[in-house]
């Protein structure tokens, strides 16, 4: 996903070097890795799926994307793309669905689910 | 030092007037000049003062004028107004006026007891010269009659404070004033 | 070398001017009564291309430091300036600016906070802000606002201390007073100030950081004590900044100022434009035999304890004019910092309060209560003076000035 730091965040200078600086600030983000919090995780029916975008607006963490499926509706059709590294398995994207296709599902039972990424 | 307060009404470049004689003494006599306005809800026609100190040497006080050398009065309705003109006033005390009534020039000096009064019909100067009724520039000629300040200083700061063409008719509405300038 | 010209600028226009030649590349103004022509001067500034920065229009005063910060992180210097209640907004962001340590300068016109509303000079508004973690000069003439804005963005800025300065003025009695000043040029400020570098923390999209982020108590303590050492190093760092500033302006400023203090048998602690008119009384008075002398503190954060007490040094009795209330402590809060520098000996110090809400503070305002202190020098009563604070200039009908009519 873009706009994710966490990959720019641990990467260490060429040579090593720190310096002190004063004041609040993190340039290592421990708990970063949000995925690992999921207990449900979203399951989205994506033949259900008329990619209208409700979840992606509404996802407080920003990783639902609707992206273009070559495969559905010749080509034409959207489905929903979701960063597991960071769907903290919250739910609100299976509230505002209007057309009721996000089921949240156990997340220890999650790789049943249909899956793209 | 010179501490000189500055009376008029809203809309009559009182407060300008104060600014530019200081601008006159600083810049072009190697005195110091300090304005001090007051300043509350600005509306036009209401009773407006600004202050004016000058001396030789940097001027220390950031205060009002209580008691004022030089008093000037841009409209000679001030008194009517129920504005103390001569508050504070000593025996040395001078009034500069806006007026051309002499009979007002005797009665003032008489009724608060100023040692001179130096006036002038600012007013009419100003709509001669400027087309307008604002009668600060043509007042500070009439300062300069009083010999505080030169007319010359005068003219530079107003020509220096204002757009080109307005400060050399405000420039020679004070030349004017000053010329015009009578002591009582 | 020095190139300087005599300008007419009142204080709103020095400080205009200073921000200016201090290069500012962003500015987030939220104008206010009287910081006003600050506000509006840069925009025309800004429009007219006699400084090249963004204008950045805002609906308050939270909003207004808040992009300020935002931008100064990315390494520019960032301005903005208010009065009063505007001060009050901001704040939780004062908070913000100085624990982040963005050294910001900011122009505070003094006014006093409601209520009752007033339009005109106390020191209250920044009183209320002077444990934000703000360093705090207090002005007494235009040339001061202009040369102590220069001052303060290379104090700030210094790696040892990256901490915002308040430069506050007298609301009117400076704001709008206009007086002569020496305004350098561009090149003369650019050799005393160097150009902003970021040094600390900063926005850069290539090298994040995620600034201001929940501290745990594990560390709070930690980063409020880096602050405090920041503010010990700057009673260091001010004055080699100011000397170097006199090295190339000729114009000496300190921490504190001494007006005829050394014989003097009564000395008067003031801050702000008020010092210029008790310096002038005390001249005269002097002319009269009096031995009297002004401290002015310039610096007020951090308070220079150390200097004071040195300058206080075996004199019996001492005033101290505090321009804000103080309401509910044992005086106002400059006499607070005048008595607590001066705990070991038997210097008795005397609280006036004076100037609240406009007030002027004039030379009769003074020149009592010097007469006062004189009198207080030679009295050998046991308990000569009632405790308290003296309000030496509020009407004596204070209780009762405002009757309404009954509506049985």
């Amino acid at each position: 996903m873009p706009g994710q730091p966490e990959k720019h965040m641990n990467k260490p200078g060429k040579n090593n070097k720190t310096r002190t600086v004063y004041g609040p600030v993190a340039t290592v983000f421990a708990s970063v890795n949000t995925g690992s919090w999921r207990i449900l995780r979203p399951g989205p029916d994506h033949s259900r799926c008329a990619g209208c975008g409700q979840c992606e607006t509404f996802c407080p963490t920003g990783v639902i994307e609707i992206i273009d499926d070559p495969a559905k509706e010749g080509g034409r059709g959207k489905v929903v793309e979701i960063d597991w590294a960071y769907c903290k398995g919250c739910g609100i994207c299976a509230d505002v669905c209007p057309k009721k296709c996000i089921r949240m599902v156990e997340e220890k039972k999650g790789n049943e689910n249909e899956e793209r990424n | 030092m010179y501490r000189i307060k500055l009376h008029g009404l809203g809309g009559q470049g009182v407060v300008t007037a104060a600014k530019i004689l200081s601008h006159a003494v600083s810049i072009h006599e190697n005195k110091f000049g300090k304005t001090v306005p007051a300043f509350g809800h600005e509306r036009r026609g209401a009773p407006v003062f600004a202050d004016v100190m000058i001396d030789d040497q940097p001027v220390l006080v950031n205060s009002f004028v209580y008691e004022p050398d030089v008093v000037m009065l841009f409209a000679s309705s001030a008194p009517d107004r129920g504005i103390p003109i001569a508050k504070g006033i000593h025996s040395e005390s001078i009034l500069v006026i806006n007026t051309g009534n002499e009979q007002l020039v005797q009665q003032l000096k008489e009724t608060y007891r100023f040692k001179e009064v130096y006036y002038v019909d600012a007013t009419g100067i100003a709509l001669a010269e400027i087309g307008r009724d604002i009668p600060n520039g043509a007042m500070l000629g009439a300062l300069a009659g009083t010999g505080i300040v030169a007319i010359d200083s005068i003219t530079r700061a107003l020509v220096e404070n204002f757009k080109p063409g307005e400060g050399d008719r405000n420039a020679r509405a004070a030349r004017k004033a000053y010329e015009q300038t009578r002591k009582k | 070398m020095k190139k300087e010209i005599r300008r007419m600028l009142d204080g709103n226009g020095a400080a205009t001017e200073a921000l200016k030649l201090a290069r500012v590349q962003v500015i987030s103004a939220y104008p206010i009564t009287p910081q006003s022509p600050i506000a509006e001067k840069l925009s025309e500034l800004v429009v007219s291309h006699k400084l090249e920065a963004r204008y950045i229009r805002v609906e308050s005063e939270h909003t207004a430091l808040s992009c300020a910060i935002g931008a100064q992180l990315t390494g520019v210097r960032a301005a903005t300036a208010t009065s009063s209640v505007g001060l009050a907004l901001m704040h939780e962001i004062l908070g913000v600016a100085s624990g982040c340590r963005v050294p910001i300068v900011m122009p505070v016109v003094n006014r006093a906070l409601v209520s009752p509303w007033s339009l005109w000079c106390d020191h209250q508004d920044a009183m209320a802000e002077r444990d934000s973690g703000w360093l705090q000069f207090y002005t007494e003439n235009v040339q001061e606002v202009m040369d102590f804005i220069l001052i303060a963005y290379n104090i700030a800025e210094h790696t040892e201390i990256l901490t915002p300065a308040m430069v506050c003025l007298d609301g009117f009695f400076l704001s709008h007073s206009t007086q002569p000043v020496m305004t350098p040029d561009q090149e003369t400020v650019d050799a005393f100030l160097p150009p902003y570098r970021s040094k600390n923390l900063f926005l850069d999209p290539k090298d994040p950081m995620f600034i201001n982020n929940l501290t745990s108590p594990d560390e709070f303590s930690e980063m409020r004590f880096q602050q405090k050492v920041a503010f010990e190093r700057a009673l260091d760092i001010i004055p080699e900044v100011q000397n170097h500033f006199a090295g190339i302006f000729g114009r000496q400023y300190g921490l504190l100022e001494a007006h005829e203090c050394e014989d003097a048998e009564v000395v008067l602690v003031t801050m702000g434009s008020m010092a210029g008119t008790a310096k002038y009384t005390a001249n005269m008075m002097r002319k009269a035999g009096h031995k009297v002398g002004v401290i002015k503190i310039s610096v007020f954060r951090p308070f220079p304890v150390a200097q004071l007490a040195g300058l206080l040094k075996g004199k019996k009795v001492v005033g101290v004019i505090d321009r804000s209330a103080g309401l509910g402590a044992q005086g106002g809060p400059l006499w607070l910092e005048v008595k607590a520098a001066l705990p070991d000996n038997d210097t008795r110090v005397f609280d006036y309060v004076a100037g609240l809400g406009g007030r002027d503070i004039t030379e009769k305002t003074i020149e009592t209560i010097f007469t006062g202190l004189l009198q207080k020098v030679n009295k050998k009563d046991a308990n000569p003076d009632a405790p308290g604070v003296c309000w030496i200039d509020t009407h004596p009908d204070a209780m009762s000035v405002r009757e309404v009519i009954v509506n049985d």
